[in-house]
Order: structure tokens, then C-alpha cells, then sequence
């Protein structure tokens, strides 16, 4: 079975150690939903939850920053087919997010399909390019995130913020909404 | 009588020997918190009223205690010198403990004793008897009041029939009234007795006297039930005359409350109708794929140009392989090929074909050496020399692409082009969304604003209120039922009068024919006789009844006397005493009316005065009854006064023949070592003597056996 997608989603990918406490702060590590994701201050159920949003908005922002070779990396043990499989009754599944991601890596990644198919070109070397549009765009996303933490660390208390942050905030009218009291 | 001096010994904080010589009118005891102001009025209440003996050994002086060695005695004592019918008595009550240790102390000896001076000498006699003769007990309860919540005397149900049995005439008529009952039922046994001997046969008389048993029976039982019912219904109105300075407040704090709770109830569900998810949203709705649109144009696009250079160079080496087949028959092998796969037919089909020279498709023939037999051959050779290939040989024989990953690119652009609106276009929602939150955080908002002012107006009904917001809500709850008990009680009261006044005309006529009768036999005597007896039971209740109001009339009279003296210049209203019945005994409610008659709730001060006036009418009705004063005993009588106002209050009642002991905390301030001095402002409060509580100097607060407190005289 030729499956690029799959060859890719089995794969564990990576992020710069250095924003390890952005995961710790932004999301729970075992996951957590609504009373207790929001009592521990956290916004993301899920480590990939966070990744997925760093990948998008890297991606939607166009920051495309590849980990660099001598860069101290981390992982969560987490391939990304299984990514987004939810059994709670408060979350719905959101497994399809991967082929949309996997279309986004497909679509921003240069390589030749002619020599893939003709054998020439292993898929593991394609794959391998595919991870990496993958990585540098969810760095890039991370970086994002990290300086808009450091400017300011209430910036993520509003319930829209990471809404506005990845939207264009301007097509939200009500987004200019005054905060709840 | 008066007391001309209390002398206290080892009791409480009171070490060593303590005598306070008082005058027959106001005495005025002043002390700062802490200094033994309540232990002095609790020595009194001690020496008056006595204690269990096991609790005894709690009074000693813990510096008594600390300074005794141990093995040797502490004698403890409360005694007062009282001039009563131109004698002195000296009573004492003591107890004495032995010291093991500084907590173990053996109790010796206790007693009650008295010393009494006249101008026969002196004797020594037992206290009781003493105590009794200075403080009879029916007015030892107006005689010592502990703050002002103790002054209402009222409070306690049978206050009125313990005055009445003290001061009032009205104590002899109920015993006449009852023994008239009596006698009024003995002379009717008498009556019917005689009757029934000579009578024996006649059975209009038994009749008659059947009916009136049965009639008196009913009209007993109407009777009680009538008690019954007004006593119930005195009670309903008390409560409602109580309750109806507040009920205005108590409706309004209802209807307050019951909208705060409806807005409560609002909010909560407009905050909860509020979903802020977002940024679970996100993923869960795959809002974040709201800007995805171009890069799936972007996959879109490169998979088809993926999939068309893979049919044009799989054309272009289909064309190839053909351009290198350069014979016909290579080219008709190739037509063949493809029309019919090479393995077909079978192996061992076409080699007996061969050897039988026939084609076994068609059934022609094809002797050796035709075009039909060599193409028989030359298949059977193909067919050898293909299944010895290896598998990857004959694939690269015949196709470009050894791999296909092209079928999954493709199988997703075909999902994503059926599918990709459905995930992609999220504004509406997200819009949708975010306006419903807006629009329920604005309700809220508007909510907790009209929530906001709602408890701003409950705040001012329980500011404006006099009593507390649990009250209020009692006097809610329980004055409509009591409006209904109350006008029930009425309608089965009149309906009971009426028929009780039926009974009562029946009763007279049947006793008419009955004494019809008995006159008939010539015992018009017996008649006469319970006649009288019943005309004596009437003047008898009346008279009793009478003596009550007059009592009471009396009491309210000398009260509002008092009061207006006491309130000079400020409006108070006036006090009104109604006789209620309380489980058929009268009891007295006291309030305040205005000149309309309205009553209306008075501030504490105002209660504590108006408790002051009626005590010090008793007071006078004990003079009159007892022909002499009793001193009575204040413990911080007037907090709620301030300094002012009971400055006003003590001259007022400095003028009386009254003895009064006043032990208060006011006109007392701590000079800069933080000893306790007296005001300047008390020099302007009139009293007989006034003396001034001081913990002597220097003492541990934490260690009580250092306190001792000194008596200053001012």
C-alpha cells in the first residue's frame, strides 16, 4: 500500500526544547476538560492541541522557521494519527484535522513526486521533507505564541484570544465585545 | 427599707475586706470593663439568692487563694447593713475553704446568718428569716436587673399574678368567687334533691331536670370552648399588634427578596446559556481551519499536476515500448497480448493444441508448419519465457510507475472536494457564536445592574427596620395566618355567643318551669336561698374583675407618670398596658401608643426607659402595698443611652425615696498611665454617693491571681 499520509502520520514530531514551559503553561500534559482544564489555568487539553495551533497559525502567518540541527528537540510520544481521537462525552473527535494537515505540508513542501513514483525517490525521504514543513511551520507558530506570552502574559485570559489570534480578528464584530464581569 | 452599707471579702476579685457605705437614695458605681463591675452585682445577687454548695469554691479570691499558704483557711463574704422598721440587720452569707493547693481547695463551712441592732441590744438570729423580712420574695424579682434586656418584667408570664398577689386587694375575691360557686351548686343539689323525693313519680319534673343537665352540660362545654377560642385569638391579635409596625417593611423585604432571588435565578441561567469553548472549538467545530482555503487550493492543484505528468509520461512510455516492437507480428502480438493475457489458455492446453495439430479455440486446423501451428508455438514460448522472469522484471517490462502513491493524493482530493465547504466556511458559526455571548453577557450585565439596585433597596428596608432581617421575615410569615386565626376565632366566637345566649333562654325558661313546680310543693325557701347565693357569686366576680382593671389602670397610670418625667421634652409617646388571657390566666402586653392610639416601635433606648418607668410604678404600688421601698439593683442598665442621655436619666431619677444602686461603665476615661479617672461632665450627675471600680496597681493581665479590685469612693 503506497499511503504517503499514512508514512507521514506515524510519524512523532518534534519541538524546540526551549518551549517546553510554553507546553507546560499553556496545556495539560494527560489531558483535561472544561471545569478542570480552566481551574488549572490551562487552555489546551492536549500537547498536540497546542502543536496542531502552533502548526496552523505558523502556517496562516507565514512562519515557516525549521528546527535547527544542533537544537536541543522534544517530542511527546504522540504519532500524529492519533492525534485528536476523543471517547469524552464534552469533546468530539478531530482526527480529520490530519488530513487538512497533511494537505497544508503537501501543498508547502518541494519534492519530486515523478521519482517517488518511479521508485527512484524513497517515500521515507519524502516523508522525512514533509515532517520537516510540518516542524518549521509549527516552530514558527511557537514563536509566535512565546513572544506574544512574554509581552504579555495576560494576553491569552480572554476567552477569544487564541480565536482572534489565528482569525482575522477584524471579520469578528463582536470580538470587540466588552469582557465579562 | 434601705441598705446603709455592703461590705464584700474574698469573693471573686474583691480581695481582702471591701466595704461600700451607701446613701437611701441614687448610688452610683462606676468602672471601666474588666474591673469587677459584674462580680460586684453578682455578690449581691449571691448574698440575696444563694448558690449550690458545689459551687461555692469558684467565688474565692484567686488572690486569696495565692496568697494563703497551704493548710490555712479563707473565709469568703458578701453582708449588708439594712435599716428596716427602726431596726439595723446585719446579714451575712459566708463560706469558708481550706487550701490544700492552689487548686484544691476544701470547702469548711457555709451559712446565712444575721446580727440584729435595736433598741432592746442585739441578737444574733438565723438569715433566713431576715433575708426574707428585707427582701420579701414576691418582690425580690423587681429588685436586681442585669442589662437592659432584663428590664421588660412582663417578659415572664406570671409577673401580673405575682403583683396582683402582692400589692392588690383583688388577691382575696377569687377565693369568695370560687367558694360562691359552690355554694350556688350545693343550694341547687339541695333544691334538687328535695325535688326528686317529691317528685319521684313525676315525669314532666324528671324531664325537665333531664333537659337542664343536658342544656348546662352544652353551654359548660360552649363555655370553654368560647375561653379556648379567645385565647387563642388574644394571642393571634397580640402577635398581629407586635408585628404590624413591621409588616410594611416585612412585605416589602418579601417582594425584595423574592425579585432578587428571580434575578438570581436569570443570571444563572443566562450565564450558563454563555459558551466561551473557542479555543476548544478550534478543533472541535475545526474552526481553525477558517483560513485553510488556499492551501487546499494549493494541494488541490499540485495533486492533479501530480497526476497529469503521471499519465503523460506514462503515456509517453507506453509509446516508446510500442515504437521499439518494430515488426507487425510484434505489433499484432502486442494487439493480442492485449486482447487476451498471456496465460490464457493454459500452459498444458496449448501444447496439446500443438501436438494435435487444431486450435481447440476455433477448431481449425493447423498442420505444421502453418501460420496458425507457428503461432501456437511462438505463444507457448512467450508464455516459458515469461513465467521464468522474476516479478519486478516483468513489471518493468510493462509499466513507468513501480509505485502508486498518486491513489491515496487522489482519493483525498476527491473527499476534500465533496467535503471541503463543509469544513472551511466557519464564519457564520463562529460569528453566530460569538454575537449569542455577547448578547446573553449584555443581559447579565443589565441583570446584575437591576440585581445591584434590588439589594440596595432590601438594604434600606433593613436599615429602616428596627429588627432584623430573619425577624422580618417571621412576622411575613406568620401575620396572614394569624389574621386568619384570629378573624376564624371571631366568627366561631359570635356563633358561639348565640348560641350559648339560646342555651342560657332555654336554660332560664326550663328552670322557670322547673321552679313553677318546686314552688307548687312549698320549698320556695330552697329557692330563695340559691337565689341570693347566686346574686352574691356576681358581686363577687364582678367585684374581682373590677379589682384587676383597677390594679392594672393603676399601674399604667403611675408608669406614664414616671415615664414623662423620665423622657421630659421628648416625644414618647405614651404606654399602654392591655390584659390578655393566656391559657385562661390574664397576662400584661406593654407597648407604646401615639396620641391617635397607633402603636409604634420604640428605639432601645426608649424600651429601656419605658421598662424603667413601669418598674419603678411597681416599685411605688410595692410602697403601697408593703408600706415601704425596696432598694433596687442596676447592672448597666442604660448602654444603649450614651453618656448624655444617662446623665439626663440619672438626674431624672436621683429624686426618689427609693433606694437605687446604679453600676454602670459611663464618665469613666484612663488617664495616661491608664489608670481609670473619673470625667469632668459627672461632677453635673446629681446622686447620693458615688464610688469608682479600680484594679489595683500593679497586676498581670494574664494572671489572675494578681487582680484585685479597689473601691474609690468619688
Amino acid at each position: 500500500m503506497h499511503d504517503l499520509k499514512k508514512e507521514w502520520a506515524k510519524k512523532v514530531p518534534k519541538y524546540s526544547l526551549k518551549f517546553k514551559p510554553l507546553f507546560e503553561k499553556l496545556s495539560q500534559k494527560y489531558g483535561a476538560e472544561g471545569e478542570k482544564k480552566n481551574s488549572r489555568g490551562k487552555y489546551f487539553s492536549n500537547n498536540y492541541e497546542l502543536y496542531i495551533y502552533a502548526f496552523f497559525l505558523g502556517l496562516y502567518k507565514g512562519e515557516k522557521i525549521p528546527l535547527l540541527e544542533d537544537e536541543e528537540k522534544e517530542d511527546f510520544s504522540h504519532p500524529i494519527d492519533r492525534w485528536g481521537s476523543k471517547s469524552t462525552n464534552s469533546r468530539k473527535d478531530f482526527t480529520e484535522l490530519q488530513d487538512y494537515m497533511f494537505m497544508a505540508v503537501v501543498a508547502e513542501t518541494e519534492f519530486d513526486f515523478h521519482r517517488m513514483e518511479i521508485g527512484k525517490d524513497t517515500s521515507a525521504s519524502v516523508t522525512k521533507k514533509l515532517i520537516t514543513t510540518f516542524e518549521s511551520y509549527a516552530n514558527g507558530g511557537l514563536h509566535l505564541i512565546s513572544e506574544s506570552y512574554e509581552d504579555s502574559s495576560n494576553f491569552f485570559l480572554k476567552p477569544t484570544a487564541f480565536l482572534d489570534f489565528i482569525a482575522d480578528k477584524s471579520a469578528y464584530s463582536a470580538s470587540t465585545a466588552p469582557p465579562f464581569p | 427599707m434601705y441598705i446603709k452599707s455592703i461590705s464584700i471579702q474574698n469573693y471573686l476579685c474583691y480581695y481582702g475586706s471591701k466595704k461600700v457605705l451607701l446613701s437611701p437614695k441614687l448610688n452610683l458605681i462606676l468602672g471601666d470593663n474588666g474591673t469587677g463591675k459584674t462580680k460586684l452585682f453578682e455578690a449581691i445577687h449571691w448574698l440575696l439568692n444563694g448558690c449550690v454548695s458545689s459551687d461555692l469554691v469558684k467565688r474565692v479570691s484567686a488572690k486569696a487563694v495565692h496568697e494563703t499558704a497551704p493548710g490555712d483557711n479563707i473565709r469568703v463574704s458578701v453582708s449588708i447593713k439594712a435599716m428596716q422598721f427602726g431596726e439595723e440587720k446585719h446579714l451575712e452569707r459566708f463560706f469558708e475553704v481550706k487550701k490544700i493547693s492552689e487548686d484544691n481547695l476544701i470547702l469548711q463551712d457555709s451559712g446565712l446568718q444575721s446580727i440584729i441592732t435595736s433598741a432592746d441590744g442585739r441578737k444574733r438570729l438565723p438569715g433566713q428569716p431576715i433575708l426574707d423580712q428585707l427582701f420579701p420574695i414576691a418582690v425580690k424579682q423587681y429588685l436586681m436587673f442585669k442589662g437592659e434586656e432584663t428590664l421588660n418584667v412582663f417578659g415572664n408570664p406570671s409577673a401580673l399574678n405575682v403583683l396582683i398577689e402582692s400589692f392588690s386587694k383583688g388577691k382575696h375575691y377569687p377565693k369568695y368567687s370560687d367558694k360562691s360557686s359552690f355554694l350556688v351548686k350545693k343550694s341547687q343539689d339541695a333544691i334538687d334533691k328535695d325535688q326528686r323525693t317529691q317528685h319521684k313519680n313525676n315525669k314532666e319534673f324528671e324531664k325537665i331536670a333531664a333537659d337542664i343537665k343536658l342544656l348546662e352540660s352544652n353551654f359548660n362545654r360552649s363555655t370553654e370552648k368560647v375561653k379556648a377560642l379567645e385565647a387563642n385569638k388574644d394571642k393571634a391579635d397580640g402577635r398581629i399588634k407586635n408585628h404590624e409596625a413591621f409588616i410594611k417593611n416585612a412585605e416589602k423585604l418579601r417582594s425584595f427578596n423574592n425579585r432578587i432571588e428571580n434575578i438570581e435565578t436569570s443570571i444563572n441561567k443566562e450565564e450558563s446559556r454563555i459558551d466561551e469553548e473557542y479555543t476548544t472549538y478550534l478543533f472541535d467545530k475545526k474552526w481553525i481551519l477558517n483560513r485553510f482555503a488556499p492551501y487546499q487550493n494549493a494541494f488541490l492543484e499540485k495533486v492533479t499536476q501530480f497526476e497529469k505528468n503521471k499519465r503523460r509520461e506514462e503515456k509517453k512510455f507506453q509509446e516508446a515500448i510500442i515504437e521499439k516492437l518494430s515488426d507487425e507480428k510484434a505489433a499484432e502480438k502486442l494487439v493480442l497480448q492485449k486482447m487476451l493475457p498471456l496465460h490464457l489458455p493454459g500452459k498444458s492446453y496449448v501444447e496439446e493444441m500443438i501436438s494435435s495439430h487444431q486450435c481447440g479455440v476455433c477448431g481449425t486446423d493447423a498442420p505444421e508448419g502453418s501460420a496458425a501451428h507457428q503461432f501456437m508455438v511462438d505463444r507457448l514460448t512467450e508464455f516459458q519465457a515469461d513465467i521464468s522472469k522474476t516479478k519486478k522484471e516483468r513489471a518493468k517490462d510493462k509499466v513507468l510507475y513501480q509505485k502508486n502513491y498518486i491513489k491515496e493524493l487522489l482519493f483525498l482530493r476527491s473527499k476534500m472536494e465533496r467535503e471541503s465547504n463543509v469544513n472551511i466556511d466557519k464564519d457564520n458559526e463562529i460569528q453566530d457564536l460569538l454575537e449569542f455571548n455577547e448578547a446573553r453577557k449584555l443581559k447579565v450585565l443589565k441583570l446584575s445592574e437591576d440585581l445591584e439596585e434590588e439589594k440596595t433597596n432590601r438594604r434600606r428596608v433593613l436599615s429602616s427596620s428596627t429588627i432584623a432581617e430573619q425577624k422580618l421575615l417571621d412576622v411575613m410569615k406568620s401575620y396572614g395566618p394569624d389574621k386568619d386565626t384570629s378573624k376564624d376565632a371571631e366568627n366561631d366566637i359570635r356563633n358561639l355567643h348565640i348560641d350559648l345566649k339560646n342555651d342560657q333562654a332555654k336554660l332560664i325558661e326550663l328552670n322557670k318551669q322547673k321552679d313553677a313546680i318546686v314552688r307548687k310543693t312549698g320549698n320556695e325557701f330552697l329557692i330563695n336561698t340559691r337565689d341570693i347565693l347566686k346574686d352574691v357569686k356576681v358581686i363577687f366576680d364582678d367585684t374581682e374583675s373590677r379589682v384587676y382593671s383597677e390594679f392594672v389602670e393603676e399601674l399604667k397610670s403611675r408608669s406614664n407618670t414616671i415615664f414623662d418625667r423620665i423622657n421630659v421634652n421628648a416625644f414618647t409617646g405614651r404606654i399602654e398596658f392591655k390584659i390578655v388571657k393566656s391559657h385562661g390566666r390574664p397576662e400584661i402586653q406593654i407597648g407604646l401608643i401615639d396620641s391617635n392610639g397607633n402603636s409604634f416601635s420604640a428605639n432601645k433606648s426608649l424600651s429601656t426607659t419605658m421598662y424603667m418607668a413601669v418598674l419603678f410604678a411597681i416599685s411605688d404600688l410595692s410602697k403601697s402595698g408593703a408600706d415601704e421601698f425596696f432598694p433596687i439593683v442596676f447592672d448597666a442598665p442604660t448602654s444603649s443611652f450614651g453618656e448624655a442621655k444617662t446623665k439626663e436619666f440619672l438626674n431624672m431619677v436621683s429624686d426618689t425615696e427609693q433606694q437605687r444602686i446604679v453600676i454602670f461603665y459611663d464618665f469613666v476615661e484612663q488617664d495616661n498611665t491608664g489608670r481609670s479617672i473619673v470625667k469632668s461632665e459627672f461632677h453635673e450627675v446629681e446622686r447620693g454617693k458615688a464610688y469608682l471600680l479600680q484594679l489595683e496597681r500593679p497586676f498581670d493581665r494574664e494572671k489572675i491571681e494578681t487582680l484585685n479590685t479597689l473601691i474609690e469612693e468619688i
